[in-house]
């Protein structure tokens, strides 16, 4: 029996998810409910509907697909660290 | 972080008696384990983890139930990658999956409900698990589901709340716990406020801490304080980015969708009031009510994970740490996910096995 590995399943910086942390992304655009959200030159789209107030050039707190709060650039770069640190831990592994 | 732990040694050197603080965050586990943080604790500090990683408080019960819908005609099971290699009774989802079931990994609920919309003759069934921090994302994609007209988006219920399994943990007599690390993102939903019954109810302190191994001695430098002048509060020292009251539309939503329910825990069984159900008027979203066969549940042979969640013990007393359990090839949940207490042990503390732990 061998394990199917497929694109959804891979962990990585932007791409992985870790269930108990939410990542700080840029909001890049916005049409009311639904946005756009960047980190290191990956784009997402998230759902504004918990953080109507965001506006385009906020951080907002990513987690599954939803933004589920706002931070500022100094707190979002320190858990960016955090969670580059992270990344590296789980290729080691 | 040399002034900070400066300052724990400091306040420490007063203490009367040993202290131990428990945090409930995989994250906060992982920053711990990474940062080598307990070696740097003062004599009188201890940091054990809790039951903070979501897939593994998943019970075997669940993740059956989720096998056998998957082996439905007509069904397919969505969930997030964290799952996968769970153990169940009888296979992991992975092993499943290669073996015929119907199992698909997503990133957001969202990506579920795409899935549904774009396959109407397909019952797809959500797995929904995960604490406070992904409840409101599951919810959000439900309340889509509603408003869009998308029937055959279905959850299994099997989302988890912290404060009934705290509570469980401050009775247990096997565990005496000074202090809680309260977990960051947790809180962003919730808003600190939600852990006040830790001071009121049994005058345990809380606090409230970001992910950073920086942010985790500062957690636990005011913890230790507030043990050496006699406190017990709950104090955020992740203002910045958590209030009070939390997100309120996220926590509304939630409100609308969900009510609290009795849920079972690994290593904990049956916490009261601890899960959350769908309320009755959005049971023809509840996949729960799809009758399946179920093998007797059955926790892989020697594991010990249901103690590590518990704090009784630490990874290195399980015989199997280290011996026939290791990331690569894990025997139970504890190592299976990259927030898994023994996950983070074996990654960065193993030298605590060497020592004789």
């Amino acid at each position: 029996m061998i394990p199917v590995i497929r694109a959804g399943g891979r962990r990585g910086f932007s791409g992985g998810f870790q269930m108990c942390l939410a990542i700080p992304m840029v909001l890049v655009e916005k049409d009311e409910f639904e946005g756009v959200a960047e980190v290191d030159g990956v784009r997402k789209k998230i759902s504004l509907m918990f953080v109507p107030e965001a506006e385009k050039g906020e951080y907002v707190l990513v987690h599954a697909g939803f933004a589920i709060g706002q931070v500022d650039a100094e707190e979002a770069a320190k858990t960016l660290e955090l969670l580059r640190e992270y990344s590296d831990a789980m290729v080691d592994l | 972080m040399a002034g900070l732990l400066a300052d724990l040694r400091q306040v420490a050197a007063g203490l009367d008696r040993r202290l131990t603080f428990m945090e409930v965050c995989g994250t906060h586990t992982h920053s711990v384990a990474a940062a080598g943080l307990r070696r740097m604790m003062p004599p009188a500090v201890r940091l054990i983890s809790g039951p903070g990683c979501p897939v593994c408080v998943t019970p075997v019960e669940y993740l059956d139930r989720a096998l056998a819908l998957a082996n439905l005609p007509g069904t397919l099971v969505c969930t997030f990658g964290d799952l996968m290699r769970v153990p169940s009774s009888t296979l992991t989802l992975e092993q499943a999956r290669a073996e015929g079931a119907q199992i698909e990994v997503v990133y957001s609920p969202r990506d579920a409900l795409v899935i549904a919309r774009d396959n109407p003759d397909l019952r797809v069934v959500f797995l929904a698990v995960g604490f406070e921090t992904t409840v409101p994302t599951i919810t959000g994609a439900l309340a889509e589901a509603e408003a869009d007209g998308v029937p055959n988006f279905l959850l299994l219920p099997g989302n988890k709340t912290m404060p009934q399994v705290m509570r469980v943990l401050v009775d247990d007599p096997e565990l005496e716990v000074d202090g809680f690390l309260l977990p960051g993102h947790v809180s962003v939903v919730t808003g600190w406020r939600l852990f006040e019954f830790l001071t009121s109810d049994f005058g345990i302190s809380g606090v409230v801490a970001g992910f950073m191994p920086t942010d985790v001695a500062q957690g636990v430098l005011a913890l230790t304080r507030q043990a050496a002048e006699g406190r017990a509060e709950i104090e955020n020292v992740y203002g910045r980015v958590v209030s009070a009251e939390g997100n309120r539309h996220a926590r509304e939503l939630v409100e609308k969708y969900f009510e609290p329910s009795d849920e079972i825990w690994r290593g904990f069984g049956t916490v009261p009031g601890s899960g959350l159900s769908l309320r009755p008027q959005w049971a023809h979203r509840d996949a729960s009510r799809i009758a399946v066969d179920l093998p007797p549940p059955l926790e892989p042979t020697g594991c010990r994970c249901g103690e590590v969640l518990r704090g009784v013990i630490d990874p290195p007393e399980c015989p199997l740490f280290d011996a026939g359990c290791d990331p690569d090839l894990p025997v139970g949940a504890c190592m299976v996910s990259s927030e898994g207490t023994c996950a983070a042990w074996y990654r960065n503390e193993r030298w605590a096995v060497e020592r004789g732990a």
